[in-house]
């Protein structure tokens, strides 16, 4: 591109005035484009020896500390700017001028007045903090026949920022020193703005770097929640998603159209939830068990606003909670046995009293009757003891007892168990694999309790298989805690009744097979050993009982 | 002269009941409170004391401490609901020679009426299982005093006496003794280990320690000294 000054061939065409607009114009220009701060000095610094005609120019700025002046900007005859940083080896850009107390420039500075000399080797010998290259500096003027130098204040409205220096072959007058105040004035103005301009442009890239680094914060964070959360705009398009979302729909969901690329479906989804918030322009949650996924899922969709207070976008998070939810259960069942069996226990006890009665008179009775009578009262006596008994296996779980427990090691308790039972094993064609861990740790319970559960979790299993099925069982250390698992492949246990299961007198046993008692017993020795049950049932295809218990040494801790 | 026994229990049907099945053999008496039973035993002595565990207000515990600070004598059986078995063991810890789970057999009541009686009997002539402790040369590890404790319950003593023929299994030891209830039995026979008089192998079979076969000797010379004196 061709700069205006470059059409000027001839400059003492031109009255000084004229000079002094075309040049200080094309500053403008300059400034009003953006353009750099170095730029518009090297304009300026050209113009004064290419449409003023002086022999050098330079433009020094003050330094922050204002301890120098520093030469941003200069313009010479071709080869005697070469000339001084071959000799010096310094280049003349950035050279810095020190402001010595008392020294022609520093009185510049001051008293913001212009100085012109005729000895223009002497100043700058008397600014120079290198001795030789001072006296460099001065044969190479004397050699260039410059003698004459004008300096003014670059003054931005009363604030001084540097120092236009030219230098001169021919002597230079007053006249000189209007024309160079004029201009330094408007061209101060120039600088500063471009200097502010600068700031402005570096302060925008900071700002835009920051912003930069925290948006790149942002994503990261984003992306490391470990929940699915997509954001999704007003038109069913995906605009934001993290990497968990990435995993779970097994594609990049951003920029892509909700229902489509999530559901597969042609048309949104008739109950959508985005929907709903956005219509109601409320946050929403909600529990659903996914089918599919076989995983409880917490779904919450929340609204994003604009600053005018309109909707912009939904979030939508999907966090599973199946390990939360399953927890809870737990606490529930807890919660509803240790209820119910409160409220057993005190029945229990209350009956105690009554049948403690029954019995004891009934033997008395049976003591003094004879015959008939006598047979009659065997059977009281008989069926009271069979309720006393029932209240006593009940009372007897529902209460803890401690005196004997000791160093548990549940392999061997299977083993007896299994050996127990090997007779029940035979009668079926029931395949048994054992998977036992060798290594398995001890824990801290009763052997005689612990083994009652066991059987009665094995008899369940056996049970429940019709006629040939699988049996496995398996013991590890899964952390501080002993893991037992006992799993068939029998009928499984009907989704509804899977909450009921260790509920004291639940049995789909016919009439008379079964008391109902088995898990609830099971559960309540469980909980006595600080350990937990869990069931996994699916129909036809089988039930897992997962039992932990805390190892020896962590209970004794 | 027939034994004195105490019934006490806030059901008046329960002591009307022991009172009818036990009035034969002893002399019995009822209250229907701890503070009632305390009361009586300020006035009369009593071998036994039957008392039930759960009572309101002064309940058996109480009754149990204060008649064994009081009558050292006297011994006293607990009565209780199966819920409060560890309550019971308790008692038997803090000195009752026994305890009767409701509801109950009458035989079993009057088994362990027995037994304390012939506790209280063993007690009375401890004197001669004194001097015999310490005529004999015999190494144990526990002081007398406690030798004289474990010794003076019948079971523990028949569960000894019973492993001299033998080792023998839980089961075994429970159904020789014929012993209703084994939580009982598994309470003697920990603290028959406890003081080194039984050992326990590998397969959980009960036999006699070195020092426990020491013991037993003296036993069976103190029992025929028991015997022949409940004979007199």
């Amino acid at each position: 591109m061709k700069n205006g000054l470059d059409i000027i061939s001839s400059p003492w065409d031109l009255d000084e005035k004229t000079k002094e607009l075309l040049l200080l114009q094309e500053v403008n220009n300059l400034l009003n484009s953006g353009s750099k701060l170095e730029v518009i000095l090297e304009t300026i610094a050209k113009g004064l020896t290419t449409i003023f005609g002086y022999n050098v120019s330079a433009i020094h700025l003050l330094n922050e500390s204002k301890t120098h002046l520093v030469c941003k900007s200069y313009s010479a005859e071709s080869n005697l700017v070469k000339k001084v940083e071959k000799l010096t080896k310094i280049s003349v850009l950035n050279w810095k001028i020190r402001l010595f107390t008392g020294s022609m420039l520093t009185q510049l500075i001051k008293t913001k007045e212009p100085i012109i000399t005729t000895d223009i080797v002497n100043l700058v010998k008397s600014h120079s903090d290198i001795p030789a290259l001072s006296k460099l500096a001065g044969s190479i003027a004397r050699f260039s026949g410059i003698k004459f130098g004008i300096g003014v204040p670059l003054l931005a409205e009363d604030k001084i920022v540097g120092v236009i220096g030219i230098g001169s072959k021919e002597r230079l007058l007053e006249k000189d020193v209007e024309i160079l105040l004029n201009f330094s004035k408007q061209a101060g103005l120039a600088v500063e703005r471009a200097k502010i301009f600068e700031i402005l442009e570096d302060t925008v890239q900071e700002r835009t770097k920051a912003l930069k680094e925290s948006n790149e914060f942002l994503d990261s964070v984003f992306n490391s929640i470990t929940d699915t959360i997509f954001i999704r705009d007003l038109n069913y398009k995906i605009i934001k998603a993290n990497r968990v979302s990435e995993q779970t729909f097994r594609e990049n969901l951003v920029g892509k159209c909700c229902y489509k690329v999530i559901m597969q479906r042609s048309e949104p989804c008739i109950d959508c939830d985005i929907d709903y918030t956005i219509e109601k322009k409320e946050a929403q949650t909600q529990e659903v068990y996914d089918d599919n996924l076989k995983e409880h899922l917490l779904i919450s969709t929340y609204p994003i606003f604009h600053e005018d207070g309109s909707l912009n976008a939904v979030v939508k998070s999907i966090k599973i909670i199946t390990e939360e939810k399953r927890t809870e259960e737990q606490m529930i069942r807890a919660d509803k046995l240790a209820s119910i069996g409160r409220l057993a226990a005190g029945f229990a006890h209350e009956i105690n009293n009554p049948l403690t009665n029954i019995s004891l008179y009934a033997q008395i009775l049976h003591h003094k009757a004879r015959g008939e009578n006598r047979q009659m009262l065997d059977i009281v006596k008989s069926q009271t003891d069979v309720a006393g008994r029932i209240v006593k296996n009940f009372l007897k779980y529902s209460y803890p007892h401690s005196e004997n427990y000791g160093p548990i090691q549940l392999n061997e308790t299977l083993l007896k168990v299994l050996d127990f039972l090997k007779s029940q094993f035979r009668q079926g064609n029931v395949n048994l694999e054992c998977d036992l861990d060798p290594k398995l740790r001890k824990i801290r319970g009763d052997g005689s309790h612990l083994e009652q559960v066991f059987v009665n979790i094995l008899t369940n299993a056996l049970h429940s298989i019709d006629k040939e099925g699988h049996l496995k069982i398996r013991t590890s250390n899964n952390g501080g805690q002993i893991k037992v698992a006992i799993s068939d492949t029998g009928c499984g246990i009907p989704k509804e009744h899977l909450s009921k299961i260790f509920d004291p007198f639940f049995t789909t046993k016919e009439v008379g097979k079964g008391t109902g008692l088995g898990l609830f017993i099971s559960y309540g020795i469980i909980q006595k050993h600080n350990g937990t049950i869990r069931v996994k049932s699916d129909i036809d295809k089988g039930t897992s009982f997962i039992m932990q218990f805390p190892n020896l040494e962590d209970y004794e801790r | 002269m027939k034994d004195k026994i105490l019934i006490v229990d806030d059901d008046p049907l329960i002591c009307e009941g022991l009172t009818y099945v036990l009035k034969d053999k002893y002399d019995v008496v009822t209250a229907s409170s701890g503070r009632g039973a305390l009361l009586k035993a300020e006035t009369e002595k009593f071998s036994v004391v039957l008392t039930d565990l759960v009572m309101p207000g002064v309940d058996g515990k109480h009754v149990l401490r204060e008649i064994k600070r009081s009558y050292p004598q006297t011994q006293v059986i607990m009565i209780t609901a199966h819920a409060t078995v560890d309550n019971a063991i308790e008692a038997m810890k803090e000195g009752a020679s026994d305890y009767i789970c409701k509801p109950f057999d009458i035989k079993n009541v009057q088994k362990s009426i027995v037994r304390a009686l012939k506790e209280a009997a063993f007690e009375r002539i401890d004197y001669n299982l004194e001097q015999k402790l310490d005529n004999e040369t015999i190494k144990v590890s526990i002081s007398k005093d406690s030798i004289l404790k474990t010794l003076s319950n019948p079971i523990r003593r028949e569960a000894m006496e019973f492993l001299v023929s033998g080792d023998y299994s839980f089961t075994e030891i429970l159904t020789q003794l014929d012993i209703d209830d084994p939580t009982k039995l598994s309470f003697h026979l920990r603290i028959l280990k406890s003081v080194k008089f039984v050992k326990q192998d590998d397969y959980k079979i009960y036999s006699l320690s070195d020092q426990g076969k020491e013991i037993a000797k003296l036993l069976s010379f103190l029992s025929q000294m028991s015997d022949s004196k409940d004979a007199n």
